[in-house]
């Protein structure tokens, strides 16, 4: 990895734990804030799939499915921006929705892992409980009880996990001799 | 390539390369080994991790995509699965990015070739094998790239088995891939597996040949098919010739490395050696089985006129196991590791004096001094003591 | 030639699939915007004066019933589009039919920036200004380019046939 992109993963994280931080002092105010961060990666992913078409994915064959895949992404960031009320429920039913997608997807790979007799069928089987236990606490905290602020910090714990994941990355080590 | 030729047709390669009977099973072993030698087998018999030649479908699952793991990844399949054809292809109009995928596709008689050949000169029969794998992998696995890359590697319907009916007319069968992991295919059926659709660019799923499943690496198949990179560019790739192909350049290199490896040249092809045994060697690629070994055991048996063992992983564990650390490195394993890594240093070099880092830095000793990991220091000593 | 022909059937079922998936997003967005945000229609309710529940009615029917419509052509166009590109029967008609849509999208992206040039743009109204206008402009170049896509497979075809 280069300098630069090892500074932008160190950025990236503390980024995330800023917003933790954030979440943390606002309290109530912090929805807020779970919903402007939740349209911005939304328009993130928007953005960056557009990008990954015009720089690479223009040539590929089929290639123009990625061009709609940004095109609904970024719509569907900005969408959510602009809903002004009833924040709760946008931010559960996003929460619910990506958490139980990954949830569903790492039991599936757990399931996988298992059959080839990997050991990390644990790890990825964990995560999915994981998952899914969140998908569910959000719809326990925010539909049932209307609790706000459980929900910005299930959310916040999502933050933090993406912080180490890059924190791990940035701090990873390689390099190669060549013998001429 | 599976082991039926890496192995056992490797072996009659030698054999009529002129090669011993006992230096033809080292170098078919050494062949072999490389789709075997993961950081698995390593950390069992403590070897350098550097020197992984392979990385095993359990380790494929757990490997990280981030800019590390995906440069891990390509040093390890560009180095002996994927040798590049050229990394110097124009790509116009298009970003760096991609650019640097695009130049890591994978043909035979690329510039690497003749490096890998030269580079296993006079460096006894394991590095012989290890050459024998990539360039016969750069013929079953031409137009993929050893890199995770859904632009580069994917393929999409328009898959089609190429047949001869009882008039010898071609007829095309379509291929609808499953994606069941445990069930093995069936030619006679026409029902094959590949990896998962993912549309992420970096995933797992889309590293080498996964979404062509395993028709590259079966002898007796021709097949049509879309790849990512070749904007609606067909490609017809017959393995039958292509086998055929692989095993004349193979019995040419290893006469090569035997008497005179300055004298190696891609796209030449030793048929007059072979020619006694084409039409036994034709048959074999072309008959429908996904596993041929028993055929090629039998002819290289008749070639050699004495049995050839079956491939045995822990063949050289022990002796490895139980040398001094000081003369580790003299084992047969011991110089298969460091052949692995001469390999792995030369191609990543050359991809990174390209321009390209997708296979990671490569530092040159004799400018920047050591920097970087540790393993590869035997090289280092080796070459200070004139032992390459 | 038949590269060509691979590349406009393979593009014309994209462009299918892409209008489609265009066309289902644009009627689940509303709905989600009334899940989301019914505040917002209580507002417009309460604005209108009792005797104009008539009125509005009248217009909310007539909105759906063209909605409709605009949603089953859009549906037609999508599907037949793949169709064609997948090899299979061609329907006619639906290029024309995509034709007119496309004239139509372009009449309303002409009314569409008329309307923000005279009224202006509100700081508040950015971000959903920014978002139709993405969407209809792509939701215009689908169009387009489904239209011209499928003319040139048809004279390849004929090409070939001849």
């Amino acid at each position: 990895m280069t300098l630069g992109k090892r500074i932008g993963k160190v950025f990236g994280a503390l980024a995330y734990l800023l917003c933790v931080f954030l979440l943390y002092r606002m309290g109530e105010d912090g929805f807020k804030l779970v919903c402007m961060l939740m349209s911005l990666s939304l328009i993130l992913f928007g953005v960056r799939n557009l990008l990954f078409y015009f720089t690479m994915a223009r040539h590929m064959v089929n290639g123009k499915a990625i061009l709609y895949v940004g095109v609904i992404g970024l719509d569907f960031g900005i969408f959510s921006m602009t809903i002004s009320r009833n924040q709760l429920l946008a931010v559960v039913l996003y929460l619910l929705g990506a958490r139980a997608f990954a949830g569903v997807v790492d039991i599936l790979r757990a399931r996988e892992a298992r059959q080839h007799k990997a050991p990390s069928w644990r790890f990825n089987l964990a995560e999915g409980i994981a998952n899914i236990a969140t998908a569910a606490a959000t719809v326990v905290f925010g539909l049932g009880l209307g609790n706000m602020r459980a929900v910005a910090a299930i959310y916040a714990l999502g933050l933090v996990y993406s912080a180490m994941l890059n924190l791990i990355s940035a701090c990873q080590k390689t390099a190669i001799v060549y013998i001429p | 390539m599976q082991k039926d030729f890496h192995y056992y047709a490797t072996c009659c390669a030698a054999l009529l390369a002129g090669w011993s009977f006992e230096d033809s099973l080292e170098i078919c072993y050494s062949a072999q080994l490389v789709d075997w030698c993961s950081r698995s087998f390593l950390n069992r018999v403590k070897g350098p991790a550097a020197a992984a030649t392979t990385q095993l479908q359990l380790e494929l699952m757990e490997a990280r995509t981030d800019p590390v793991g995906l440069q891990d990844i390509t040093r390890i399949w560009a180095s002996f699965h994927f040798l590049p054809y050229d990394l110097h292809a124009p790509c116009p109009r298009a970003s760096r990015a991609y650019r640097n995928k695009y130049r890591l596709i994978c043909r035979p008689n690329g510039a690497l070739l003749k490096d890998t050949v030269a580079l296993a000169a006079r460096r006894g029969t394991q590095a012989v094998g290890i050459a024998m794998h990539v360039l016969a992998d750069t013929w079953a696995h031409s137009y993929f790239a050893g890199t995770p890359s859904l632009v580069i590697n994917n393929t999409d319907s328009y898959f089609f088995e190429l047949l001869e009916d009882e008039n010898g007319i071609e007829q095309r069968r379509p291929i609808r891939f499953r994606h069941s992991a445990g069930e093995p295919d069936d030619p006679t059926a026409g029902q094959y597996s590949n990896s998962l659709y993912q549309w992420s660019e970096n995933s797992i799923m889309n590293l080498g040949h996964g979404r062509a499943g395993h028709l590259p690496d079966y002898s007796f198949i021709r097949y049509q098919y879309l790849p990512a990179w070749g904007n609606y560019e067909e490609i017809r790739k017959d393995n039958p010739a292509d086998y055929y192909h692989a095993f004349c350049q193979m019995v040419y290199a290893l006469r090569c490395l035997r008497t005179d490896p300055d004298a190696f040249e891609p796209d030449t092809y030793d048929t007059e050696a072979v020619a006694p045994w084409a039409d036994e060697i034709r048959a074999i690629l072309r008959k429908r089985q996904v596993d041929a070994c028993d055929d090629w055991r039998a002819l290289g048996g008749r070639i050699a006129g004495r049995e050839i063992e079956d491939f045995d992983l822990d063949k050289y564990v022990g002796p490895y196991l139980t040398a001094p650390k000081e003369h580790k490195d003299d084992s047969f394993l011991g110089r298969f590791f460091i052949a692995a890594m001469a390999q792995k240093s030369m191609v990543t070099g050359a991809i990174f004096r390209s321009g390209n880092l997708a296979a990671g830095f490569s530092v040159d000793f004799a400018e920047k001094g050591f920097r970087g990991i540790r393993d590869y220091r035997k090289l280092l000593d080796m070459g200070k003591e004139g032992r390459t | 030639m038949d590269r060509e022909l691979r590349r406009c059937s393979s593009q014309l079922r994209i462009l299918g699939l892409g209008l489609l998936v265009l066309t289902v997003w644009d009627l689940i967005k509303p709905l989600l915007y009334l899940l989301l945000a019914p505040d917002e229609m209580d507002s417009i309710r309460v604005a209108l004066p009792w005797y104009n529940r008539t009125l509005l009615v009248i217009t909310v029917v007539m909105v759906v019933l063209i909605m409709g419509m605009a949603l089953a052509m859009r549906l037609h166009i999508g599907f037949s589009a793949m169709a064609e590109g997948a090899g299979k029967t061609r329907k006619k008609g639906y290029v024309v039919l995509a034709f007119f849509y496309f004239v139509l999208q372009l009449a309303g992206m002409r009314i569409f920036v008329r309307a923000l040039l005279l009224q202006g743009l509100l700081a508040r109204d950015l971000m959903e200004t920014v978002s139709a206008a993405v969407m209809d402009l792509c939701s215009v170049c689908i169009t387009g380019e489904t239209v011209v896509t499928a003319l040139r497979l048809h004279r390849l075809r004929r090409r070939r046939a001849s």
